[in-house]
């Protein structure tokens, strides 16, 4: 059970890299969302951890959830992460209502062990995405993972539980 | 068996028959069985084409990049697999009972999701318009222009893939149409008109589904072609080989069967004059022939006893006659034989009589033999004694030869060394010569010395008187001493004359004595042969005496047999009156036995 797992896991991933790798061609430049200001500051609204990679993960969990974990899980050299939501309080009110979102960055995915946000950014009330390290460095195209498009796709293809590219309970 | 199912039929088509039927059924067997295994195979190629989807539609996923994923996967499918026309599912996702479609058309190589939320296309025209407003609301922004200019391709993009698909699903609806639940057997249906195959199944997720692949089906009238071809391929080889196995049969079944028939049938007819072949096969053929040729010797025995019985037959009739014949012929020679043997007993007692006389004759006569025999050897014995006296003689002689061979032999050793010293004595005489010619120089040289030495005596005057009559003394031993010389000279010359006379006189003893050696040689020869000769005088003398001895014993001998022949002579004058006597009686057996063989 485990051993299929893995190999799923592994033939999974490889295929995420496949995929983000030729849509993040298009976004070789970097990130869409600009690093926001202050976001240490900004309030925790959940926390968790990215498991290691040997970690089997487990199917109860909402699929993207899952997803991400098999995304992200090879940071930290495969040894995952633990992780901070942070969202802006000047988009509390959007974040809330599922959109009408000011243009500005709205939250932030602190993956605190190796010092990286994955940034949701609004304009025009649709999502941009973006990833920095903690000291500004822009790692948008660090990684097929950290491109903006993965995000995007990721949360459009979620859209029962995303919205306004915000994954949330609101609708 | 009927006259129409014969045994050459049954063993020529039952093979092929056989072989036909077994070809047909395994050519259907065979068609049934490719036929259901491309439809299987088929059957597993939509499902594992279908996987993908399945994925995508469980509840551990349900969109985003792993959605991208699932539809890459299919769509990799899809294009590896070379008779899919086109393939689509409808039905939900587990995760919130989200409506998916999608469909693939080969013709295209695309896939496209075809099941969009109510106003999918509204909420992204909506989207277009707010991007667009906020193009022109940060015109001066470039930051956020460049990232609204990003959004608006996005979203431009997505809608002419929402307008492609609905197309494509139009077109799709068009052309292709799902068969009815009643058409379906197993999940397909074969388009025979079209040459498609259908092939619908269910999803088999949770919130449900169904797959609707249509295949080109070419493959399975490839199947169909492809196994009547191999059948029909099949059929000629087994063909083929049932035709090579009859004609085998034929010739290793029929044609002895027809042969060992034909050869039945000649026995029958009396002809057993036959070669049966096959009888060294190791088959029933080979039994039957060897059974038919016990049958053919037996009936060739049988003939050939008959035969002989009649020819014993004649034998016999023919043996019978010439018996009498002869008992005819017997009776008469026998009866002539008889007389003949009477009249031969007659002549016998005669002659015998006669004969008795002559050995009386000879008898006397072997012992005037006996007796000059016995004078004979007494004269031999006589010469043998002289003859060996005579060896023991000549033996002697032989002996004295030798001896006086061997004193001649030692007379010339001596007169050679005599001769010898002859010769030395002349040589010391030379030597003497020799000596005394140095004598006689000393003597002259001695004279010459008194002739001196009176001169200077001489000179001397008186006190040389003496040492001249020294001188002169001298002088006188020179004179006699070569007086002296000259009488040893005359001497050893007559010496050497002496020398060489006895040297000529030993060498003419010397010759004499050679053939004085020679003589005797001649003599021992001589004595040899005469001593030899004496040898086979007396061997052969023995030689007679034993032969004189034989002969006095053989006229023994002959003198005993005569006497027993004397005997025998008697014996015979009996037997010839015995025989004249059993030959009357003989006489009358043969008449009687003729008597009884005649009657």
């Amino acid at each position: 059970m485990s051993i299929v797992f893995k190999i799923t896991n592994l033939a999974l991933m490889l295929g995420a890299f496949v995929i983000i790798t030729l849509s993040s061609a298009a976004y070789a430049e970097g990130s869409n969302a600009t690093m926001p200001e202050g976001w240490e500051e900004w309030p925790i609204i959940s926390s968790g951890a990215i498991p290691s990679n040997d970690k089997p993960i487990s199917e109860d969990l909402p699929s993207i959830v899952q997803e991400t974990f098999k995304m992200y899980n090879w940071v930290n050299e495969g040894h995952g992460t633990a992780y901070n939501v942070r969202v802006n309080p000047a988009q509390d009110a959007g974040y809330k209502n599922g959109g009408e979102y000011e243009d500005i960055s709205t939250a932030v995915l602190e993956l605190t062990d190796i010092g990286v946000i994955l940034v949701t950014e609004h304009l025009m009330d649709e999502p941009v995405y973006g990833a920095y390290t903690i000291d500004g460095k822009d790692m948008g195209a660090a990684h097929p993972s950290l491109a903006p498009e993965a995000c995007l796709n990721c949360h459009s293809g979620y859209a029962e539980i995303c919205v306004k590219g915000v994954c949330t309970s609101k609708k | 068996m009927s006259r129409f199912l014969t045994l050459r039929r049954l063993i020529i088509f039952g093979p092929i028959a056989v072989l036909v039927v077994l070809c047909s059924v395994l050519g259907t067997y065979f068609y049934l069985y490719s036929y259901g295994a491309t439809i299987k195979s088929m059957q597993s190629l939509s499902k594992v084409s279908a996987q993908p989807v399945l994925n995508l539609m469980k509840p551990s996923v349900g969109g985003g990049n792993y959605a991208n994923i699932q539809d890459g996967n299919a769509y990799n499918l899809y294009t590896s697999t070379p008779d899919l026309i086109f393939f689509s599912v409808n039905g939900q996702t587990d995760l919130g009972k989200t409506p998916y479609s999608a469909i693939y058309l080969a013709s295209e190589e695309k896939l496209w999701r075809t099941a969009y939320s109510d106003g999918y296309e509204d909420k992204l025209f909506k989207k277009r318009n707010k991007v667009a407003a906020g193009i022109k609301k940060y015109a001066n922004n470039p930051k956020r222009l460049k990232k609204l200019n990003l959004m608006m391709d996005k979203i431009t993009k997505e809608l002419a893939y929402y307008t492609e698909a609905l197309t494509m699903q139009a077109e799709v609806n068009s052309t292709y149409k799902r068969p009815d639940a009643d058409d379906l057997k197993d999940g397909f249906y074969l388009d025979k008109k079209n040459n498609l195959l259908h092939l619908v199944l269910p999803t088999g997720n949770d919130a449900g589904g169904e797959i609707w692949m249509v295949l080109d089906a070419t493959i399975l009238s490839d199947t169909i072609f492809d196994v009547a071809m191999k059948s029909a391929l099949i059929s000629i080889i087994c063909l083929i080989v049932a035709s090579a196995i009859s004609l085998f049969f034929s010739k290793q079944v029929i044609a002895p069967i027809k042969r060992i028939t034909a050869t039945m049938s000649e026995l029958t007819n009396g002809n057993y004059d036959l070669d049966i072949e096959d009888y060294e096969r190791q088959d029933e053929i080979g039994e039957m022939a060897r059974s038919l040729q016990i049958f053919q010797q037996t009936s060739v025995e049988k003939i050939r006893i008959e035969k002989a019985q009649e020819k014993e037959q004649k034998e016999k009739e023919r043996r019978q006659k010439e018996i009498q014949n002869l008992v005819n012929i017997f009776e008469k020679d026998s009866t002539k034989a008889v007389n003949t043997v009477a009249e031969t007993a007659t002549s016998l007692s005669i002659s015998s009589n006669e004969l008795e006389e002559l050995v009386q004759n000879i008898y006397e006569k072997i012992k005037l033999v006996t007796a000059a025999s016995n004078n004979t050897s007494e004269n031999v014995a006589s010469v043998a004694t002289t003859t060996q006296q005579m060896s023991s003689d000549i033996a002697e002689l032989t002996q004295q030869v030798s001896s006086s061979r061997k004193l001649v032999n030692g007379a010339v050793e001596k007169t050679k060394q005599s001769n010898e010293l002859a010769g030395k004595l002349g040589e010391a005489s030379l030597s003497i010569n020799k000596i005394i010619e140095v004598i006689q120089g000393i003597a002259n040289q001695i004279n010459m010395l008194a002739l001196n030495a009176t001169i200077e005596a001489a000179r001397a005057g008186d006190a040389g008187r003496g040492f001249a009559v020294v001188a002169h003394e001298v002088k006188e031993l020179a004179s006699q001493v070569g007086q002296a010389t000259d009488d040893i000279t005359v001497d050893i010359s007559n010496i050497q004359n002496v020398s060489q006379d006895v040297i000529s006189a030993l060498a003419a003893v010397q010759d004499d004595i050679e053939k004085v050696g020679d003589y005797t040689s001649n003599i021992a020869m001589t004595v040899e042969e005469q001593n030899s000769a004496a040898r086979i005088i007396t061997e052969n003398i023995n030689t007679a005496s034993a032969g004189v001895s034989d002969i006095d014993n053989d006229v023994k001998d002959i003198g005993s047999s005569m006497e027993q022949a004397e005997k025998a002579m008697g014996g015979i004058d009996k037997t010839a009156l015995a025989l004249s006597s059993q030959s009357d009686t003989l006489r009358s057996d043969i008449s009687g036995f003729l008597t009884k063989i005649n009657e």
